[in-house]
């Protein structure tokens, strides 16, 4: 009888396990086919992309459309990508910079405001990107930095504060008061202190709140489609945009550009993923 | 919490946050307030002058049967629509898929992995490769279909004035998911073990478990989340503007985002653009005022 019992509670645990890899599977095929899509078509031979029966995988793998889209003068892909590049860049470091400053004010300091200061940062993000976009676009035409670099850098610079602050003030607050206290009773300087003790502490909070805005500001599409028309200044989505009007239904190439644009982002997430998803939920639940 | 008495107070946080706070007053605090102030009057696209018009920007859109006001009464139904569909269909599988997650079944490390990946693709590119799957010759979707017995024809799905909102609402959700599983992924790892075991002991099934123990320890980590992603949906561009060709105004899928954006830099009627994301954000503010009361007074007393 107790046998019984314990095979029976065996099976259902075998069953509930095939059960939940059933479902993650189902879950994550959802995620990350549209991926392999672009992959598969990208290194797909034109004429078999056109082709009525669907191949899961390429019939004769090819570099052709890379080629094709490397060598297309519309496509500029190389100009385009310097220029996301200057402009994800710089932004970046200029508001990792800013974010590190503040985000160690409000984890280590009380003074007057400062909730109302948190409180903004937060709320912010209710603001529609339209109406901000549509004042700054005025803003820039006014100071003559529409249709420039510099104008897109200083927009991507204060877009990107308010969630790269609350996330890295979530680190510091895990970081130990006592360590800079200690170091400052034994005779250094705030500065010493945390230029020794807090900076390598909070390093992978850091790279993760960088990697994080790198990535924000590499992606986005609608501050850069409207304040930067310049063909030979214009990043990389709104490009694959513009491309896309000229070869509407000519995939392959399209894919093969698409592939080049995620190699960077998808790189950075790889390689930073852990800090990133540390940083990111202490972030946002804490 | 922190012994903030232990440090002196003094002028140093002050300094800190000064770049942050000049930063925030010219690009955020400002364009915030010029919006508002735009909404009432009817500023040029070319020279920027301005002239003060009151309500004549909102009356325009809430009254009578312009052509301005059709758009943005349906814009307006397609927004609340494409909002609660879209967090809706993530927040469900969002759900499973962290509780599956967190079973710790071997090898969720490689699944985690790739459940994440869709978020580090651009959305322009994620888009784009939806829209070549939605393809109305070579799509591997209405190929698919029509093998499965599903329809007879195939169909195009997106970028035609009648084009329904559901075939974004799908691109919507598949890029949502992976926020929202990491976002409940550390809720639920943020929960004890031991609080299971000693339910197990007292013989709870799991969906006692579940209904009882995991929800409302949940309830303020959904929430947070709930109220951010509600935010970013409410006002996401990307998708409804690769997927729709330039001119998309009276497409039948067009939402908020998209409407102020053409009216401002297509028609280059910028003060009526203002105005739209006005009204868009008055919602969101009273929608979220209303929900979240409770959750933004956790948000304060956690720091």
């Amino acid at each position: 009888m107790k046998k019984n019992f314990l095979t029976r509670k065996k099976v259902l645990n075998v069953l509930r396990i095939t059960f939940c890899y059933i479902l993650l599977i189902i879950i994550t095929v959802f995620c990350i086919f549209p991926i392999a899509w672009i992959i598969k078509t990208a290194f797909e031979t034109p004429q078999f992309i056109r082709n009525p029966q669907i191949q899961w995988m390429p019939l004769e793998p090819t570099l052709e459309n890379f080629t094709e889209v490397l060598q297309n003068p519309r496509a500029m892909v190389g100009r385009s990508f310097l220029n996301s590049l200057i402009v994800a860049g710089i932004s970046t470091l200029l508001s990792t910079l800013i974010t590190v400053l503040a985000a160690y004010a409000i984890s280590r300091f009380n003074f007057i405001g400062k909730n109302f200061f948190a409180i903004y940062l937060l709320m912010i993000n209710m603001v529609p990107p339209t109406l901000i976009l549509i004042s700054m676009f005025i803003f820039l035409v006014k100071i003559k930095l529409v249709n420039s670099h510099p104008g897109l850098i200083i927009y991507y610079t204060a877009i990107g504060l308010p969630l790269a602050i609350w996330m890295l003030k979530s680190y510091f607050d895990t970081i130990p008061i006592d360590l800079e206290e200690q170091a400052m009773i034994d005779g250094a300087t705030r500065l010493q202190a945390i230029r020794y003790i807090i900076l390598p502490l909070a390093l992978p909070g850091i790279v993760s709140v960088t990697v994080y805005v790198f990535m924000t500001h590499w992606n986005e599409f609608m501050a850069a489609l409207t304040i930067v028309q310049k063909q030979e200044l214009r990043t990389l989505p709104v490009q694959i945009i513009n491309f896309l009007g000229f070869e509407r239904t000519d995939w392959g190439p399209m894919m093969a550009f698409s592939v080049l644009i995620s190699i960077p982002a998808v790189v950075l997430f790889v390689f930073a993923q852990k800090h990133l998803v540390g940083g990111l939920t202490t972030g946002y639940t804490k | 919490m922190h012994s903030y008495t232990a440090l002196r107070k003094n002028s140093t946080p002050y300094l800190l946050i000064l770049p942050t706070v000049i930063t925030m007053i010219i690009f955020s605090v400002y364009p915030f307030v010029s919006g508002i102030l735009y909404s009432f009057t009817d500023i040029k696209f070319v020279g920027g002058t301005a002239t003060w018009v009151g309500l004549e920007n909102f009356t325009r859109l809430f009254g009578g049967k312009v052509n301005t006001s059709i758009n943005f009464y349906k814009a307006f139904q397609k927004n609340i629509l494409w909002t609660v569909c879209v967090i809706g269909g993530q927040l469900i599988i969002g759900y499973i898929a962290a509780l599956l997650l967190n079973e710790k079944l071997p090898g969720q490390a490689i699944f985690r992995t790739l459940i994440m990946l869709p978020w580090a693709i651009p959305s322009v590119v994620m888009a784009l490769t939806w829209q070549w799957m939605y393809d109305p010759f070579f799509g591997l979707i209405n190929y698919y279909l029509k093998e499965l017995g599903f329809i007879k024809e195939y169909i195009t799905w997106v970028g035609q004035p009648n084009s329904t909102i559901w075939p974004l609402v799908i691109i919507g959700i598949w890029r949502g998911v992976p926020f929202l599983t990491l976002m409940l992924l550390s809720g639920l790892q943020s929960i004890p073990d031991e609080l299971y075991e000693a339910a197990k002991v007292d013989g709870a099934s799991v969906i006692q478990r579940f209904r009882y123990l995991t929800l409302p320890l949940m309830r303020p980590v959904t929430m947070v989340v709930l109220m951010l992603t509600t935010m970013w949906w409410w006002n996401s561009f990307d998708i409804q503007r690769v997927m729709t060709p330039v001119l998309s105004l009276g497409y039948n899928s067009m939402t908020l985002p998209i409407l102020a954006w053409h009216e401002a830099f297509q028609w280059k009627h910028l003060g009526r653009g203002a105005a739209i994301s006005v009204i868009s954000l008055v919602v969101m503010f009273v929608f979220i005022i209303i929900n979240a009361r409770r959750e933004l007074g956790d948000v304060k007393e956690s720091r």
